[in-house]
């Protein structure tokens, strides 16, 4: 698959599921035993809790992170006890998670163990900031955690994959549609760098009564954008003349339906900083049994994406 | 006393330790639990100690290599007890041990290279751990369970390798850990008879980490060494280094004092905002930082070093203990009374404004009996009031406020003869532009015009 040699362009690359069972881990382990290493230093996290043997929410077996020899991991204090492969430690971090401190190694001989990162987007960064320097690893991996968008947020990796399936909706139309809307969101156009400020207001959704005067040509929300404030900028109107701009499209907490009736009301929504989305990896089986055609949700995806869309075990196979 | 107990005294003294550039955590809370120095002896050993390091400091270079290098500080006490008491430790807290005494080769290795070996020297006892958690002699601080540690691992480890069934790769996995177990236990007890030598490299890392910050805060803040004196207690020069910053930051400027103190009883009138209580606080402050031989804000000093520091600050109102303001400060105060029946020549008392919330009747007859009891005692005092304490009743120095010269505050001290205090209070309220008609009321009663 090309994708993964895409990813060595970048300095961190996070994948990230829609939803639990989305075949996440699946894929990342796909990337990690595909990835040409050739001394490049691959370093390999997680943020928040992760790579559990069987999943703590829906009791299904998952598959284990399987790491090969010469990539660097990171992992709690307890994770890295647990750990089913020969491992050289390098580092022990003050950041410290639920489970104990961060610590990071080296595969001394290929084997499997449980990733546990940093639990915020601010600590992953300055992990990974301490990382880089101490190190020289190339590249890092972030395996995002359930429903951890943020993980993918501009503000840590350069770059992610997105992990989609069957879990998410067993109607075929419904999850090419609510993949193809997250996808969407990830690739909105930038906003301008250099706004006029005169011409700008702030708004968040905890205080989102700003007068939006004639001449407001941006409206900047801090936070997260909700339905709530999306709703309220519809209804008011004018939304003709001004574009809205979030940080990145990890704020972006709205429906499908409120952004249609943002857009069809002449709605423009922009984003400060973007992130590459490399490739979206599809999991075709839901926890319950259901199985969805692979060819054909394949198909119908990357004709809605314009993105290489790959379902990993048919690959494999 | 222990630095954690007094840290929050309002002298400020909070500000000096939290501007100390300390590069470890643990090296913080290693100072916080130091006790105060006892005698004479370790003030003289703990400044010149701070004098050794002066150079180091001076050499921005070699600081911040130690500064990055210390920053790399743990504690690992709680691994270091559990190995001491035959418990097998773990990859991690192994990891943790070769860290620290890694570190301590690299510091050691800094201070000699830059001439100043005799200020960390390396410890020869700790090659033999080394060796022990560096097999191959690799020289790196990172750590596992090398294959040179038995040829059995490395025997395990390659068949582990070339296995492709995973139900026999998991088999051999499980020996390969049952054999990294039995190997740890003999790292252990390899390490064992040298826990105390490694206890003793953290803690003297700490200390180095603290030197180091002293002499550095030192150079930055222009501290100065003081003498070790015995009777008198005198400052030239003296500042407060965070009230300093705060008027710089405003463009102003802070007026040093000249003080001394500790052969009489020393009571300081003056008008109000005349920086009497300045005094006071920058007094407590300079005896804490000399007990705990830190550099001195002043130009020069000469400390007498006092067992037991009394500093009250009389607006404290005990509202936890539901006092009011009037008994909370005079249970402070007789705390100060109480410790001077047994050892009054070894304490001083920065005592300020007593009894300023009663009439001045029994008030000057409550100062003036503190002052001639505890100057009677011997101890160190230092005092200020607005009430009319003869020097004659109670055998002790007055000294006053300069006061306004000019139309500007001069806030130095002078002498002042017995007779009235000065009465400056209404001159400094109509400075602070307090309603004319009141200050106005105020000075028909006294009949100033």
């Amino acid at each position: 698959m090309p994708f993964v040699h895409e990813l060595l362009n970048y300095r961190s690359v996070a994948v990230v599921g829609m939803e639990k069972n989305c075949g996440k881990t699946e894929c990342l382990n796909y990337i990690i035993r595909r990835m040409p290493l050739d001394g490049r230093r691959v370093c390999v996290t997680s943020i928040g809790l992760d790579g559990e043997r069987t999943d703590q929410v829906t009791r299904t077996p998952k598959p284990e992170i399987v790491l090969r020899e010469g990539m660097f991991f990171s992992t709690s204090e307890t994770h890295y006890r647990a750990r089913r492969m020969v491992s050289e430690l390098v580092d022990v971090s003050d950041e410290t998670t639920a489970l104990g401190r961060l610590i990071t190694a080296k595969v001394v001989s290929e084997g499997k163990v449980i990733l546990s990162g940093p639990s915020s987007t601010a600590s992953l960064r300055r992990w990974m900031d301490g990382l880089s320097s101490g190190f020289g690893i190339d590249l890092t991996i972030i395996d995002g955690a359930l429903s951890r968008k943020s993980s993918a947020s501009p503000a840590v990796s350069d770059a992610m994959v997105l992990a989609t399936g069957a879990a998410l909706s067993s109607s075929l139309s419904t999850l090419v549609d609510l993949t193809a809307f997250c996808v969407g969101m990830i690739r909105l156009p930038l906003a301008e760098t250099h706004p006029d400020t005169a011409r700008s207001v702030t708004v968040s959704s905890m205080a989102p009564d700003v007068e939006i005067c004639e001449d407001t040509e941006r409206v900047d929300v801090t936070g997260a954008l909700t339905d709530r404030l999306l709703a309220r900028l519809t209804q008011d109107g004018g939304l003709d003349r001004y574009e809205v701009v979030v940080e990145d499209f990890t704020r972006i907490f709205v429906t499908p339906g409120q952004y249609r009736s943002f857009v069809r009301a002449g709605g423009r929504l922009r984003v400060r900083r973007r992130t590459v989305l490399l490739a979206v990896c599809v999991n075709p089986l839901a926890p319950n049994g259901y199985r969805l055609d692979s060819e054909l949700l394949c198909a119908r995806l990357s004709d809605k994406l314009l993105i290489p869309v790959y379902d990993i075990k048919r690959h494999e196979a | 006393m222990k630095l954690r107990d007094i840290i929050d005294s309002p002298c400020g003294l909070r500000y000096m330790i939290e501007t100390l550039p300390v590069a470890s955590g643990y090296s913080l809370r290693y100072l916080m639990d130091s006790s105060s120095c006892s005698c004479e002896e370790e003030i003289r050993d703990a400044y010149a100690v701070l004098g050794s390091f002066m150079p180091v400091a001076s050499d921005g270079n070699l600081t911040a290599m130690l500064h990055a290098e210390l920053c790399g500080l743990k504690n690992i006490s709680g691994t270091l007890d559990r190995t001491e008491s035959g418990a097998t430790v773990d990859d991690i807290e192994l990891f943790e041990i070769k860290h620290l005494i890694m570190l301590g080769r690299r510091v050691s290795l800094h201070l000699a290279s830059a001439g100043h070996s005799g200020l960390f020297p390396e410890m020869p006892s700790l090659e033999v751990p080394l060796s022990v958690l560096d097999p191959d002699g690799n020289n790196i601080a990172s750590f596992y369970i090398y294959d040179s540690y038995s040829e059995e691992l490395a025997r395990l480890r390659l068949l582990m390798s070339r296995e492709s069934d995973p139900d026999t790769r998991e088999r051999l996995m499980q020996q390969e850990q049952d054999e990294e177990s039995r190997i740890r236990v003999r790292i252990c007890d390899a390490l064992r008879p040298f826990v105390p030598e490694l206890r003793k490299l953290m803690e003297s890392l700490a200390v180095l980490d603290i030197s180091l910050a002293k002499a550095v805060q030192m150079r930055e803040m222009r501290l100065c060494i003081p003498e070790i004196s015995s009777g008198t207690t005198s400052y030239k020069g003296m500042y407060h280094p965070y009230i300093k910053s705060i008027l710089e930051k405003d463009g102003k400027e802070f007026t040093p004092i000249d003080i001394s103190f500790g052969d009489r009883p020393v009571v300081i009138i003056g008008a109000n905002m005349g920086g009497k209580t300045v005094v006071l606080k920058m007094t407590a402050l300079c005896q804490y930082l000399f007990s705990f031989g830190m550099g001195i804000p002043a130009e020069s000093a000469r400390i007498e070093l006092k067992q037991r520091v009394f500093f009250i600050s009389g607006d404290a109102q005990d509202m936890t203990a539901g006092l009011s303001s009037f008994a909370a400060e005079m249970t402070a105060i007789d705390s100060a009374v109480r410790a001077s029946s047994t050892d009054g020549a070894g304490m001083v008392a920065m005592i300020d404004e007593p009894a300023r919330s009663t009439n001045p009747i029994e008030g000057t007859a409550l100062v003036e009996s503190l002052v001639a009891l505890l100057g009677r005692r011997g101890a160190a005092l230092l005092l200020t009031t607005h009430y009319n304490v003869s020097s004659g009743d109670c055998d002790c120095r007055r000294l006053r406020v300069t006061g306004i010269v000019n139309g500007k505050m001069n806030y130095r001290l002078c002498p002042a003869p017995d007779g009235d205090v000065p009465h400056e209070a209404l001159n400094v309220a109509e400075s602070l532009n307090i309603s004319p008609e009141w200050i106005g009321e105020a000075k028909k009663l006294l009949k100033y015009e």
